[in-house]
């Protein structure tokens, strides 16, 4: 098993006292598979996230990739986050090296792999462009090549089209099909939209409201490459949406759920540095 | 008739009106100098040299203390703003001798290093310092969370972390403290160098004032002013400018 989650449970301590944010999770990924979660806002799911990144601790229970605890951050666990979280400072192509900079690839094979992986997201010309200039879904494919570059087994993917309009979201689904099967990614991708759940997953899990519980598995055996607007995917869709629909509403209801949409964002692992 | 026109007009019937009243004869020429004799003081002052030696002296000051003050400024502002106990205890001290004018270091320089170029530069210095520090302090501080986590998956820890991520990501709120440090540094010298007797544009003012010279006080003054409009538009402004527009934080 490429990814073992064993009884993970995560409590934040807010004002208003302590807040559930995941409950007993208990998943299991095989490598190269590509796994939606699904959950409604506030559920928990970018929690998991980052306790599989190791930017999180879990309050219970624990990780492990390959067998091996998750302790800490690794470069063999790569997130890609809902705004593409680039570096401002550097342009496209330093972004793309960063990571490698930082584990300590000599210059010259920096160079190759970088160019190699902004090929592979179709922005060979825009080495050399500023974040700023780039559209959204631009931003978010520099993100994946980021990501891709370090070659890391497993992709952490936290909503990261959560922001994009619908035709670039659809362009996106299927650029990421092709790089999961040329690289054959270990993937985790949260979301809340189905059919995209639908579209991508191996298996899609859904995780009830807060405290996030995983409520129901649906193994996705469509065949490949899939269209969000094919009839099989509208109708899984449709059945899964059944199944979260009071955990959307009871979420809606939710005041402490933005709360806790809040901390996930603000939190970094104590030991960041 | 655009911006520019605009402003040589108004200039220039301020010149005229300033001419005007020193012709009236009002008051006597060293109590108001005109425009005319300001500008000959000037011509002379740089012809004789004792301009350019005051602006250099100053200047050289200005660039050693300022220097100084960056370099410690930043690396603080970097501590204080990472660390929580730093913050706690030496970014406390930091907030509250902000409040403090650095001339009033003055007096304790003159007992610790006598009357020397160090008294000097220690006042310059903390003028500047503590502007650098807390605006380092606040770049860090507000720093996007998300840089950080998204450098710590790729990889980034320790030193790199600093230099690549934290230094860069604070680098607007940091030039914004050294073009205040720089504008504390330089006031922070006039006053010095107006009350102790040394060489440098301060003296120069109160060379003027003791000659009862009004026309050099004035002249001087420009002087001053150029500097500091100089180094602001031609170093501080060009440098803003590029970073908030690399950082996507213009529009």
């Amino acid at each position: 098993m490429k990814l073992e989650i064993r009884g993970v449970s995560k409590t934040f301590q807010s004002k208003n006292g302590a807040l559930t944010a995941l409950d007993s999770i208990d998943l299991d990924v095989r490598a190269g598979e590509f796994v939606c979660l699904l959950g409604p806002s506030g559920c928990g799911k970018s929690t998991l996230l980052n306790i599989i990144a190791g930017l999180d601790k879990p309050t219970r229970g624990e990780v492990r990739v390959d067998s091996n605890l998750v302790q800490t951050t690794g470069t063999d666990r790569v997130m890609i986050f809902q705004s593409a979280a680039l570096f401002p400072w550097l342009n496209v192509f330093d972004n793309v090296k960063f990571g490698l900079n930082m584990i300590g690839v000599p210059k010259a094979e920096r160079q190759v792999i970088a160019r190699k992986f902004l090929r592979m997201v179709h922005l060979s010309d825009f080495e050399r462009a500023s974040i700023h200039e780039l559209s959204g879904g631009m931003q978010q494919r520099v993100a994946i090549a980021r990501a891709l570059a370090l070659n890391p087994d497993v992709l952490l993917m936290d909503e990261p089209f959560g922001a994009l309009d619908a035709q670039t979201r659809d362009i996106l689904h299927d650029e990421l099909q092709t790089i999961w099967t040329e690289t054959r990614k270990t993937i985790l991708f949260v979301t809340h939209n189905v059919r995209e759940a639908v579209v991508l997953g191996d298996r899609v899990v859904v995780l009830s409201a807060r405290p996030g519980r995983i409520k129901k598995v649906f193994p996705i055996n469509v065949p490949r490459p899939r269209q969000i607007e094919s009839y099989a995917v509208v109708d899984l869709a449709r059945e899964i949406m059944a199944e979260l629909k009071e955990d959307v509403l009871a979420s809606a209801r939710d005041a402490e759920a933005s709360l806790l949409q809040e901390m996930e964002a603000q939190r970094v692992g104590d030991d960041v540095l | 008739m655009n911006n520019l026109t605009r402003k040589l007009i108004f200039f220039a019937a301020l010149l005229a009106v300033w001419q005007g009243l020193a012709w009236s004869g009002l008051w006597a020429e060293y109590i108001f100098p005109s425009p005319l004799s300001v500008a000959r003081t000037l011509m002379r002052g740089f012809q004789n040299g004792t301009f350019i030696v005051g602006i250099a002296t100053s200047m050289r000051r200005l660039v050693i203390g300022f220097g100084i003050s960056a370099v410690i400024g930043i690396l603080s502002g970097l501590a204080i703003g990472r660390i929580r106990l730093l913050d706690e205890t030496v970014g406390s001290i930091v907030l509250g001798l902000q409040t403090l004018p650095s001339i009033c270091w003055l007096p304790l320089a003159l007992l610790w290093f006598g009357l020397s170029e160090t008294a000097m530069l220690f006042v310059v210095v903390m003028g500047a310092l503590l502007a650098i520090t807390t605006a380092t302090e606040a770049g860090v501080k507000n720093t996007p969370p998300l840089y950080l986590r998204a450098a710590r998956n790729l990889g980034a820890r320790g030193w790199k972390m600093y230099a690549l991520v934290i230094f860069p990501a604070a680098l607007p709120g940091l030039i914004t403290g050294m073009k205040l440090g720089w504008s504390f540094a330089w006031r922070s010298l006039m006053a010095a160098e107006l009350l102790y007797v040394s060489l440098g544009l301060g003296y120069l003012l109160m060379m003027g004032r003791e000659l009862n010279d009004m026309s050099q006080v004035i002249a001087v003054m420009l002087v001053i002013i150029a500097i500091g409009l100089i180094v602001d538009r031609l170093i501080f402004a060009p440098i803003e400018t590029r970073v908030r527009a690399r950082w996507g934080l213009q529009g």
